[in-house]
């Protein structure tokens, strides 16, 4: 069977699904200048209702903040570099309260879970726990659609289209 | 081109909030902007790069600035380092 060569072509990633569940607001509704003011980059934001984070889309893990554990990085098959970051000023707690599930360079899948964060603990330290998604490189894609408004089922609700 | 080292003062080193001004900094100038610490480095411009390194405080970072504006930039970014780092 020389001539059955089997070419899988990887499809490019085209959207991003809501990485923990709850209402999603636009990324200039968040507390804090440094996301609203989109320095980072464009994106959306989560108010979560539950702990578990997920992977919004298949993508390569790029970074993870170091010791603070509060932020992941993720490069995706279509040039995309994401950012999400869990909670306002939460580098402050030095990883508590945090507990990443992957390392830098691993492969992960839509849905995969990638931390988990305790509520609870980080509110009562003071800090919201507002997830944010940026688009670190957002300007190289200004066709992108951000969705916000809607009360987001994790790993359903689409909360960006590329 | 052009470089300078720093050690940082910030206590939390170089996170998200003052990687994502130094990104804004450095996307002003022309250059390329390349901060390094023991072996790793990172173009300035690159939000997931610069957090990727994890620079604490206390470490020393060098950065090399290389292009045509290269004197506006190093002096740009070497006073953004000394204000926010």
């Amino acid at each position: 069977m020389g001539f059955f060569r089997k070419k899988e072509k990887e499809e490019l990633v085209k959207s991003l699904k809501a990485f923990v569940p709850g209402k999603v607001i636009a990324i200039t509704e968040v507390n804090d200048q440094v996301f609203s003011s989109k320095a980072l980059g464009n994106g959306v934001a989560i108010q979560p209702t539950a702990q578990i984070v997920t992977a919004p889309c298949d993508g390569v893990i790029s970074m993870v903040a170091e010791d603070s554990n509060h932020a992941i990085g993720m490069t995706l098959n279509n040039g995309v570099e994401l950012l999400l970051h869990i909670g306002l000023d939460t580098v402050n707690l030095n990883g508590e309260g945090f507990h990443v599930f992957v390392k830098a360079d691993a492969k992960v899948k839509q849905g995969d879970k990638l931390m988990e964060f305790d509520k609870e603990f980080i509110e009562s330290k003071g800090f919201e726990t507002t997830c944010i998604l940026v688009v670190t490189n957002s300007d190289d894609y200004p066709d992108a659609e951000y969705l916000s408004g809607m009360e987001a089922v994790q790993n359903e609700t689409e909360i960006c289209r590329f | 081109m052009k470089k300078f080292e720093y050690v940082i003062k910030d206590e939390l080193g170089i996170h998200a909030r003052p990687a994502g001004l130094l990104i804004k900094e450095a996307k002003k100038y022309k250059s390329k902007i390349v901060i390094s610490k023991a072996g790793k480095s990172a173009e300035a411009t690159k939000l997931i790069a610069v957090m990727g390194m994890a620079v604490k405080c206390g470490q020393t970072v060098e950065v090399e600035v290389s292009g045509d504006d290269e004197e506006a930039a190093f002096e740009g970014i070497r006073a953004f380092f000394e204000e926010n780092l």
